[in-house]
C-alpha cells in the first residue's frame, strides 16, 4: 500500500525499526532473518518497511512485492515481481519457470555473503496458495541467507483457520522475528494534532489511534469530526467535482493500481480529474497508473456505490482489459464481479490452468467454483469436464469434501454422456479420496466400480491405476494376499504400457503388502518403486515409496533403517518443498521415538505436528494422537482420553488393521496402567476383531500380550512377533533380552516387570531412568509383595505372564506331570493329600481346556509353559 | 487452557528463602514458565518441605514438564483438575 508515510514523521516506531535494524546486522553475518509484522489496517505497516528500506538504501540492496487484493489472487504474483529486481530469474519469463526452479534461484541469490538484502513482501493477508509454499520454503532457510525478509499482514482479518495464519504458524525457530504494530498512544495523537487546533483527546478517542484515521480527518475542514475511516473518505470525496468521482470509482473496481490508458479509455482525457483527486489527497498518480494512496481509502469509495452500477462498471472494465489484453486472474476478478456468465466460462478454466501450474490449486479451484455457477448453460460433456477438474483441483489444495461433491457429480454427468473411460477415471480419483477422508468402504466401492468399468474395454492404462488404487486399500485393511494379487496384475499391464508411474505406485504397494507380514524381502520392490519415481522424477511417487518404507520399518521396529529413511525422505522432501509428504515422514517417525525411549522428543514432534496445516490425512493424526497418549499415560500425566477417544473414531472407519490395532492395544494398555482389568480385555478385543485372520506379527502379538492379561489365551496363533511370543509364553527373560536387542527400553521393562526380584529391580531402574511412573508403581508393588511373603499364593504377579493363567504352582505340578509322575508321587513330593493335588490337577485341564493329562502336558509344551529338557524341579524344602 | 495439580519431591527439602533471592528464584521461574505459556498460580507445601504441590495453568501435561526441566524441578505427578468450592453448594 501507498501509505504516505515520509508526509509525516513515523511516531512511536522507534522499537519496531531498532528490531529490524539489528536483524540486518545479523543478516550482514550470514545469520538471515524472517521478521512478520502484523498489525490492523491502517496502522502504518507500509511506513514502516519504506522508512526501514529508506534508512538503508545505500548499505542493502531492497526488493518489493505485494499481494493483491482479487477475489482469487494471482498466483505467485508477488514472487515474481521480487525475482524480476534480481538476477535470479533472468533470461526466463515469468510464465515459464517452474515454481521450484524460482524458489531455488531466488534463495541463492539472498545467500551472497557479499551483500545484504531487505526483502519486502507486503500484505500477506491476500496471498495465494503457492505465494504461502514459497514463504514456507524461504521461512525455513533464511537463516542461512544474508537477508532480512519482512512479510506485512493484517492479523485482524485472518480467521483462526486462514490458511495465512495457518502457515505463519509453521514458521518458527529462533530466526523468525514477530512485531505487532500498535495504534498511536494519545501522547503521539496530540503531536500530530498541534497544529490543527483540534481536541487530541476526542481525536484519539474516535480514532483509536489509527495513525491513516487521524490523518484523514485531520485533513478534512469540516468542523465536526467523522465517525468512521469511511465517513471521513467519502467526506473528501464529496468534495470532489463528478469527473473526479467517477475517475475515484473507477479506480476502486481494481485492487491493484489502474493504468493510464485503461482510464483513458473508460472515461477519456482525465488529467484534470486526477490532479484534482491527489490535490484532495484521494489518490496517487504516477506516470502510467493511479492508485489509492490507503486500500481503505478504496474500500470506502467502493462501498458507497450502489451494486447494480458496480457490476456495470466492471463489465466496462472488462471489455476494455479484454480488447486491450491483460492477464487471467485480472480478466477473472472483473468478469465474476460484473457477473459475465460467457466471460466466467471462458476464463476460469484458464485461469485455473495457470495458477495450478504454479501449485496453488486453491486458487485454481476457487477460478473452477466461479465458474460452476453458470455451468447449466453448457453441453453435458463439458460440464462434466469442469466438474471433474474442479474436484482434482480442490483434492490437490486439500478440500476433500468439495473433491468428493465434484467428483461424485462429475462420474453422473459423465454416465448420462456415455464416457466409461472418463467415468472410471474420475471413480478412481473418488476412491482415492474417500481413502483420504478414512472412508474405506466406499473407497472400495469406487475402485470396484472402475475396475468393472474397464475390465469391459480393451485393457489400458487406466485399467492398471485401478488393479493399482485396489491393491492399496487392500494393504491398509491387510488383506495381504489379494493386495499382492491386484499390485502384481497392475504391475504387468503398467509394464506392458510403459506408464512409469503406475508400476512405481504397484511395486509400492506389493512391498508394504510383503513388509505388512513381517516379511523384509518386501523392503525390494519398494526400492525399486523408489528408485523408478526418482529416475523418471515422480517426486509424489518418490515421496510415497520414502514415505511407506518408512512407515513399515517402524512398524516392524527395523529401527537402523528407519532412521536412515528418515533422515533422507525429510531431504529429498524439504529440497523440494513437498512439505506435506515431509510432515506425514515426521508422523510417522513419532513412535520410532517413543519406541526407543526418547518421550520427550516423540511428544516434542507430536504436539508440532498436530498444530500443523501439512497434516490433513487421517491416518496420519491417528499415528500422532495415539503417540502421544502413549507418552502421556507412560508418564502418568493427564490428558490422555480425549486423545484416544479421537484416535479410536477416526480409525474404525478405516477399517485399517495397523491403525485400528495400535490405537487399542494404547488403550488396552491405558486400562491395565489403570488397574481396570475388564476394560482391558474390551479394548484389546476391539483390536484383535479387526486383526484376526491377518497376518500382522507386531500388532497382532502386542494386543494377545494385552488380552492375556485379563484372560486366558488359548491357543496362541503363530503368527505373532517373536518377543511377544517369548512373553506369552512366559519366558520373561529371554522377551526382555529380546527387546533389548532391538533398543525398546519400555518393552523391555515390561518383560522383566514378569521375573523375580533381580528383574524387578532391573525393570525399575530402566523405568525411573525412562520417567514411567504407573509402571514403576507396579513393579515397587511386586517388590514389596515379594518382600512380604515367602511363599506368594494364589495367582501372584509372576504366574501372570503365564498364558493360560496358571499358577506357579500349577506350572510346577504339569512340569512333574512332564515327568510321568503320578498324583500320589505328587502329594508325597509336594507334601500335599492327594486330594489338593487332584484339585489342582483339574484346574490345569480346565485352564488349558483339555480333558487328559497327557493333553495337558503337550498343551503346556506348546504353549512354552515348560519348556523341553527342563531338569525335574527340585524339590521344596520342608 | 487446562489447570493441573503437580506433585513435587524434594528429598533434601525445599528452600527459597524469604528475601530478594527468593524472590529473584520465583520471577525466574516465572519467566522461563511463561515462555511455555505456562503460569503457576500457587503452591503447598508440607512443613517438612519434602514435597510440594503446586496448581498451574498450561496448554498441555508437556508444556507443563518443558517448564519444569528449564526450571531444574523436580515432577512426581501431574494431574489435572478443577476448582471445587464448598461454599458454592447452598
Amino acid at each position: 500500500m501507498t501509505d504516505n508515510g515520509r508526509a509525516m514523521h513515523l511516531l512511536e516506531r522507534q522499537g519496531p525499526l531498532e528490531i529490524l535494524n539489528r536483524c540486518l546486522q545479523e543478516a550482514r553475518a550470514a545469520s538471515g532473518k524472517l521478521v512478520l509484522v502484523a498489525a490492523e489496517a491502517g496502522l502504518g505497516k507500509s511506513s514502516l518497511v519504506e522508512r526501514f528500506a529508506a534508512d538503508h538504501r545505500r548499505d542493502a540492496r531492497t526488493l518489493w512485492g505485494a499481494c493483491d487484493g482479487f477475489a482469487t489472487p494471482r498466483a505467485l504474483a508477488p514472487v515474481h515481481e521480487i525475482a524480476a529486481q534480481t538476477s535470479a530469474t533472468r533470461g526466463a519469463g515469468p510464465g515459464e519457470e517452474s515454481p521450484d526452479r524460482l524458489f531455488r534461484s531466488l534463495l541463492e541469490d539472498l545467500a551472497h555473503p557479499e551483500r545484504a538484502t531487505v526483502v519486502v513482501l507486503e500484505d500477506l493477508h491476500w496471498a495465494d496458495e503457492a505465494t504461502l509454499d514459497f514463504l514456507l520454503y524461504i521461512g525455513r532457510r533464511i537463516q542461512r541467507t544474508s537477508a532480512v525478509f519482512v512479510v506485512t499482514y493484517r492479523d485482524d482479518e485472518l480467521s483462526e483457520n486462514h490458511p495465512v495464519r495457518l502457515a505463519l504458524g509453521e514458521l518458527t525457530g529462533h530466526h523468525v522475528i514477530r512485531i505487532r504494530l500498535s495504534p498511536l498512544s494519545p501522547a503521539a495523537v496530540e503531536v500530530l494534532a498541534m497544529e490543527s487546533g483540534r481536541d487530541a483527546a476526542i481525536l484519539h478517542q474516535i480514532t483509536g489511534g489509527n495513525p491513516f484515521f487521524v490523518r484523514e480527518v485531520l485533513a478534512s475542514v469540516d468542523e465536526r469530526v467523522p465517525a468512521t475511516v469511511c465517513d471521513a473518505v467519502l467526506a473528501r470525496l464529496a468534495r470532489c467535482s463528478p469527473a473526479s468521482r467517477e475517475l475515484a470509482e473507477f479506480v476502486s473496481l481494481s485492487p491493484s493500481k489502474t493504468e493510464s490508458w485503461l482510464i483513458e479509455s473508460l472515461i477519456g482525457e482525465h488529467q484534470g480529474a486526477v490532479d484534482e483527486a491527489g490535490a484532495r489527497g484521494l489518490l496517487v498518480a504516477q506516470t502510467d497508473w493511479v492508485g489509492f494512496r490507503h486500500e481503505l481509502a478504496r474500500l470506502a469509495v467502493h462501498s458507497s456505490m450502489a451494486t447494480e452500477r458496480v457490476r456495470g462498471m466492471h463489465d466496462r472494465v472488462l471489455k476494455a482489459l479484454s480488447e486491450h489484453g491483460s492477464n487471467l486472474t485480472r480478466l477473472m476478478h472483473h468478469a465474476a464481479l460484473a457477473g459475465n456468465a460467457a466471460a466466467v466460462l471462458e476464463y476460469a478454466p484458464l485461469a485455473a490452468k495457470e495458477a495450478a501450474r504454479l501449485g496453488a490449486h486453491r486458487e485454481a479451484a476457487a477460478h473452477l467454483s466461479a465458474a460452476l455457477r453458470y455451468r447449466a448453460s453448457m453441453p453435458m460433456p463439458a460440464q462434466a469436464a469442469l466438474l471433474e477438474n474442479h474436484a482434482i483441483e480442490c483434492g490437490l489444495a486439500n478440500q476433500t469434501r468439495d473433491a468428493i461433491a465434484s467428483a461424485t457429480a462429475a462420474a453422473v454427468s459423465w454416465r448420462q454422456v456415455g464416457d466409461v473411460e472418463a467415468r472410471s477415471r474420475v471413480l478412481s480419483f473418488l476412491s482415492q479420496e474417500y481413502r483420504n477422508m478414512g472412508d474405506k468402504v466406499r473407497a472400495d466401492e469406487c475402485v470396484q466400480s472402475a475396475i468393472d468399468l474397464l475390465e469391459a474395454l480393451p485393457p489400458s492404462a487406466n485399467l492398471a491405476m485401478a488393479y493399482s488404487a485396489r491393491s492399496l486399500l487392500a494393504v491398509n485393511r491387510g488383506w495381504d494376499q489379494e493386495s499382492l494379487e491386484f499390485g502384481r496384475r497392475a504391475l504387468a499391464l503398467a509394464r506392458e504400457f510403459d506408464d512409469h508411474a503406475t508400476e512405481s505406485h504397484a511395486l509400492c504397494n506389493i512391498g508394504a503388502a510383503m513388509l505388512g507380514t513381517g516379511d523384509r524381502a518386501g523392503y525390494e520392490p519398494l526400492e525399486q518403486s523408489l528408485a523408478l519415481a526418482l529416475e523418471y522424477q515422480i517426486e509424489e511417487y518418490a515421496a510415497r515409496a520414502y514415505r511407506t518404507m518408512l512407515f513399515y520399518a517402524v512398524l516392524i521396529h527395523d529401527f537402523a533403517r528407519a532412521e536412515l529413511l528418515f533422515r533422507e525422505g525429510v531431504a529429498y522432501c524439504e529440497e523440494r518443498g513437498i512439505f506435506s509428504h515431509g510432515a506425514y515422514m515426521r508422523a510417522y517417525y513419532i513412535p520410532y521415538e517413543l519406541d526407543r525411549g526418547n518421550w520427550t522428543e516423540a511428544a516434542r514432534m507430536a504436539s508440532e505436528l498436530m498444530r500443523s496445516i501439512e497434516i490433513t490425512g487421517v491416518q496420519q493424526r491417528i499415528t500422532i494422537l495415539s503417540t502421544l497418549a502413549l507418552v502421556r499415560m507412560r508418564r502418568g500425566d493427564p490428558a490422555v482420553d480425549a486423545l484416544l477417544d479421537e484416535a479410536l473414531d477416526l480409525a474404525l472407519p478405516t477399517s485399517e488393521v495397523n491403525r485400528i490395532g495400535r490405537v487399542a492395544a494404547a488403550r488396552a494398555e491405558r486400562a491395565w496402567l489403570r488397574g481396570d482389568i475388564d476394560d482391558v480385555a474390551r479394548e484389546a478385543t476391539i483390536g484383535l476383531d479387526y486383526v484376526r485372520g491377518h497376518t500382522a506379527p507386531w500388532i497382532k502379538g502386542e494386543l494377545l500380550w494385552w488380552l492375556s492379561r485379563a484372560q486366558v489365551v488359548s491357543p496362541l496363533p503363530i503368527d505373532i512377533a517373536e518377543p511377544y511370543r517369548l512373553m506369552l509364553t512366559g519366558q520373561w527373560q529371554a522377551a526382555a533380552a529380546a527387546w533389548e536387542g532391538i533398543g525398546m527400553p519400555y518393552e523391555q521393562a515390561l518383560a522383566l516387570a514378569e521375573g523375580p526380584e533381580a528383574a524387578l529391580r532391573e525393570a525399575l531402574a530402566i523405568l525411573d531412568r525412562l520417567g514411567g511412573a504407573p509402571l514403576a508403581v507396579i513393579v515397587r508393588r511386586r517388590l514389596r509383595e515379594r518382600g512380604v511373603r515367602r511363599i506368594p499364593r494364589g495367582p501372584n504377579e509372576a504366574t501372570r505372564a503365564n498364558p493360560a493363567g496358571l499358577t506357579t504352582k500349577e506350572t510346577e505340578i504339569l512340569a512333574l506331570l512332564a515327568h510321568g509322575s503320578s498324583n500320589a508321587q505328587l502329594a508325597r513330593r509336594l507334601h500335599r493329600s492327594t486330594k489338593t493335588i487332584d484339585h489342582h490337577v483339574s484346574a490345569i485341564l480346565e485352564k488349558l481346556g483339555v480333558r487328559s493329562r497327557t493333553e495337558a502336558v503337550a498343551a503346556a509344551f506348546a504353549l512354552g509353559v515348560i519348556a523341553v529338557g527342563n531338569d525335574l524341579p527340585a524339590a521344596p524344602r520342608t | 487452557m487446562s489447570r493441573y495439580l503437580i506433585e513435587r519431591d524434594f528429598p533434601d527439602g525445599l528452600s527459597i528463602p524469604q528475601d530478594e533471592g527468593g524472590a529473584k528464584l520465583c520471577r525466574k521461574v516465572i519467566d522461563n514458565n511463561a515462555e511455555d505459556g505456562v503460569t503457576w498460580v500457587h503452591s503447598y507445601v508440607t512443613p517438612d518441605r519434602k514435597r510440594t504441590f503446586c496448581i498451574y495453568d498450561g496448554p498441555t501435561p508437556e508444556a507443563v514438564r518443558h517448564a519444569a526441566a528449564r526450571n531444574n524441578l523436580p515432577i512426581s505427578r501431574i494431574t489435572e483438575v478443577r476448582v471445587l468450592d464448598p461454599y458454592f453448594y447452598k
